[in-house]
């Protein structure tokens, strides 16, 4: 399966480089409600890495699923394949042009290998007594297109992720029903933690020299401008442009994405902590808990902090840490000078600790709940009327109160939680917190899978909230959450609090203390102003 | 609070404003009066309404003489009451998350322990039953332990508990029948007193159906019970008493299951070692059924006590056109797949298996989910 790459350098063979890997033409999907595609026209190369951008509801996903012959669009309409004039609206005949999906949540088997796993697409050579030194050549072969190599006879449970997403992607190669033209991979990098994301790239990169395309859809910029040779954006369903990597500019990206200009993260009106004589609400003292290891700080009151560390590190532990989720080994956490013991969430929150988790994870909301139901969820004593019944009237106003200070959208409070998009999930989320009336949020993994839009309005939320005398906790993997919100950050490294930075913040040098593998003194390692 | 002033002004004008608007019914947005009924009235919505429909429809065709009586819909009523009664008990570990297999041999044993104690002792009707409702408790409480303090799987732990229960049940009652005074007519008053013809179980169901509907719907802990059912982990982290409402489930279940055990005895005049067992699945699918109704793909004794009717319509529509006996189990093991099957579809993920299926056969709204992650 070598077609030539980019630049030819495999000339020869049948594939032509100058036929696109996929031309889509005036392609247009209705939907009974809205538009979702109105007439996008767009053409990705031979081995190129083309970044589909948009925010939620920007018609990305319609389009992939046009892509996929899962939606039928309206008449008029082409998508050619290398050359070739593709049906649509047919899953087969997709896969036989040689389009491949790779979503985001993989759909590996983690409790099998990777060759039992490559199987799963590719088949078994005999239908009994397999053949598992064939089946072994043939993973050995698909994992090679992406220069990887790995034990692929472990479960992939305990592989590393990129090497599970190493799997996903090199069984999407599989040349069953013909040669492969395109991959989408469809937020790739979501599962991963931060080095890892880099091993991916250089996997993508890997797989490009073939001369297969690769579709990024992605939520992340920065990660657009490491790995994408050209971006296209979507929004209101209406290509905005396809612009090549040298000329990409963050603003210029960001302007098409959200069709205004944004306040980019050095206009953000930025928090000013208190004095140090504002008084301390959050104090920590030696708190060991999972991974954490004797990890003391304070938060005064109207402080914005951020936590920032690797997968690993305990950041993400601290904030469960912190409001009961996980038992508390040794240390204390004190509110207003009242040491919490024993901790549960339940004493966490009538101490005035909110936790606010990603959407994405596990314990962030009840999904099959309305949104009112989640909004109130952590403050129903308040509620209580005679006979220990709900006060109804008083629960719908307060859910549509924080709707509208939230500007949740759809307004109704009735609404499935579940069929709220990423960031209108996350701002319910937080509205439960603050419904709670916390002197203390914490957030973990604030921004993930929540579009560039949600996000200027949620720093700005934590700005004005942390304004108004409420602490706040920013623990994230995305260094951009913290840098742009928080004048004072916590680096984690192996379960304790490796440095304390105050000032203007860098991204960069942020990463380079959370990867360093020697302790930092904390003094030494204060930011510029202090 | 230091913290949300101006957020906490904000809330109070437009709480006020909403308040006003709840008042006047206008509770779910702009939606209008109109498409409000129409969803209510959505096969969707109330599916079991036009199925028992068409089950009455089909029986009174079938044999029209008998079939479409004041004394079917009577005997219906009345004979099912119990089967209601157990389901109703189902509802509530169910909405916990939780299943309770126990419930058919906590019946039998209520029965049986009421008419050992009866016939073995002085004890007076009133004094037996109470104290057969305490070992229903103590029952309950053991199988609150198993799951919340051994972390047992329910399904795997009330099964096991059932077995013991019904080896007590077999140890009290060598596996025979007891009557005794518990067909002396005293104590079966409690089943067979009635109100023109409508006897005093279809009261308990009644009420019962309203004290778990104030509790699931209208209170705060009914709020964290479906919580814990629906996500447990969110449930613990918001501050919900996860452990303390798993417990309370499941001894609540127990508790009903026993009156509905001590019911059936009343009614029976004996206590009988198997009488529970075949309520059991009539019961799940009841509940299971009733989940699928008015609320969305929650377990609600509204839904459960409709889906019990359509249960006994059909039934008993079954035996009186003719069918053989055989027939009425064959329709509630129907009932229980198909009822599950439509729980699966609700709840499922957006983009799911199942919803793909359901959009081709509705109107495309779902088409593009909106959750997904575009």
């Amino acid at each position: 399966m070598s077609t030539p790459g980019p630049d030819g350098q495999e000339a020869g063979t049948a594939v032509d480089a100058a036929v696109p890997a996929i031309s889509v033409e005036h392609v247009s999907k209705t939907f009974p409600a809205q538009k979702a595609l109105d007439d996008v026209s767009l053409t990705v190369g031979r081995g190129e890495v083309h970044a589909l951008l948009g925010e939620n509801g920007s018609g990305k996903s319609t389009l992939i699923r046009v892509l996929a012959g899962y939606h039928l669009p309206d008449p008029g309409g082409s998508v050619t394949v290398a050359g070739e004039e593709l049906t649509l609206g047919s899953a087969a005949a997709s896969d036989a042009a040689g389009l491949r999906f790779v979503h985001q949540h993989l759909a590996v088997i983690q409790d099998f290998n990777a060759v039992e796993n490559m199987a799963l697409a590719t088949g078994y050579t005999r239908p009994a007594f397999i053949d598992w030194k064939a089946q072994a050549i043939e993973t050995r072969r698909l994992l090679s297109l992406l220069g990887v190599e790995m034990d692929i006879w472990r479960p992939l449970s305990s592989c590393k992720p990129v090497e599970r997403s190493a799997v996903a992607i090199a069984r999407a190669m599989n040349t069953q029903s013909g040669d492969v033209t395109a991959v989408v991979l469809d937020e790739p990098t979501s599962s991963l933690p931060e080095p890892e994301v880099h091993q991916l790239f250089t996997l993508i990169r890997e797989l490009t020299t073939t001369g297969i395309a690769v579709i990024y859809v992605s939520h992340r910029l920065d990660e657009t401008f490491e790995i994408a040779d050209r971006v296209s954006v979507l929004r209101d369903g209406i290509h905005r442009g396809t612009v090549e990597r040298s000329e990409l500019t963050r603003a210029g990206l960001i302007e098409m994405i959200v069709g205004r200009r944004l306040v980019d993260r050095h206009e953000v009106p930025r928090h000013v902590n208190p004095d140090q004589d504002a008084e301390v609400v959050l104090d920590v003292r030696g708190l060991t808990a999972g991974r954490l290891n004797d990890v003391s700080f304070d938060v005064r009151a109207g402080e914005l902090v951020g936590v920032v560390g690797l997968a690993g590190s305990g950041r993400d532990e601290l904030s469960l840490a912190l409001t009961g989720g996980i038992p508390v080994e040794a240390g204390t956490v004190s509110v207003h000078g009242e040491a919490l013991h024993p901790l549960s969430p339940q004493r966490a929150l009538e101490a005035g600790v909110a936790l606010a988790r990603s959407n994405t994870q596990a314990g962030s909301a009840v999904k099959d709940f309305r949104v009112r139901e989640n909004l109130t969820m952590a403050s129903l004593p308040r509620y209580r009327g005679a006979f220990r019944s709900l006060r109804s009237r008083r629960e719908r106003g307060d859910a549509h109160a924080l709707i509208e200070t939230l500007d949740i959208r759809p307004t109704d409070p009735d609404q499935l939680y579940q069929l709220l998009s990423g960031g209108n999930q996350q701002k319910v989320i937080l509205g439960r917190c603050l419904n709670a009336k916390p002197s203390v949020l914490v957030l973990d993994e604030p921004t993930a899978g929540v579009d560039v839009g949600a996000r200027q309005a949620l720093y700005t939320l934590l700005a004005r909230q942390a304004s108004e005398g409420l602490s706040v906790l920013v623990c994230s993997s995305d260094l951009e959450d913290v840098v742009t919100t928080c004048s004072r950050v916590l680096v984690m490294r192996d379960g304790r609090v490796a440095a304390e930075l105050t000032g203007e913040l860098d991204e960069r040098e942020l990463m380079s203390i959370a990867a360093q593998d020697t302790e930092v003194p904390v003094s030494a390692a204060a930011g510029s102003e202090g | 609070m230091p913290t949300t002033h101006s957020d906490a002004q904000a809330l109070k004008a437009t709480a006020a404003a909403s308040a006003a608007a709840a008042d006047e019914g206008l509770m779910t947005g702009g939606e209008s009066t109109g498409s409000r009924w129409a969803r209510r009235l959505s096969p969707r919505n109330i599916g079991a309404v036009y199925v028992w429909i068409l089950i009455i429809i089909l029986f009174t065709v079938i044999t029209p003489d008998v079939f479409p009586t004041v004394q079917t819909a009577k005997s219906i009523v009345n004979q099912y009451a119990i089967t209601g009664i157990v389901a109703l008990s189902l509802v509530i570990p169910l909405a916990a998350g939780v299943f309770d297999l126990s419930i058919g041999f906590v019946m039998s044993f209520a029965g049986i322990f009421v008419a050992y104690l009866l016939d073995t002792t002085s004890m007076a009707p009133v004094e037996a039953a109470l104290l057969t409702m305490l070992a229903c408790v103590a029952i309950g409480l053991v199988n609150a332990f198993i799951v919340v303090v051994m972390r047992v799987n329910s399904f795997i732990g009330t099964l096991g508990s059932g077995a013991i229960i019904g080896s007590l049940v077999t140890a009290i009652s060598n596996d025979t029948p007891i009557a005794g005074r518990v067909g002396d007519g005293h104590f079966g008053k409690i089943a067979s007193t009635g109100i023109s013809d409508i006897t005093l179980p279809v009261f308990y169901l009644l009420i019962l159906m309203l004290v778990i509907a104030y509790w699931l719907e209208r209170t705060s802990s009914g709020r964290q019970l479906y919580a814990t059912g629906f996500d447990l982990e969110t449930a613990r982290l918001t501050g919900a008493p996860v452990s303390r409402l798993t417990a309370i489930s499941l001894v609540t279940s127990a508790t009903i299951a026993g009156f509905a055990g001590l019911v059936l005895a009343a009614r029976v005049s004996s206590g009988s070692p198997n009488a529970g067992a075949q309520y059991l699945i009539p019961a799940f699918s009841a509940a299971f059924l009733g989940a699928t109704q008015l609320r969305g793909g929650r377990f609600n004794p509204w839904g459960t006590v409709i889906a019990v009717l359509l249960l006994g319509t059909g039934d008993v529509g079954l035996l009186v056109s003719g069918g053989p006996t055989w027939t009425p189990p064959l329709f509630e093991g129907v009932v229980l797949i198909a009822a599950v099957a439509l729980t699966v579809q609700r709840t499922s993920k957006p983009g799911g298996w199942a919803q793909r299926w359901r959009a081709r056969f509705t109107s495309g709204k779902r088409g593009d989910a909106p959750a997904s992650s575009s």
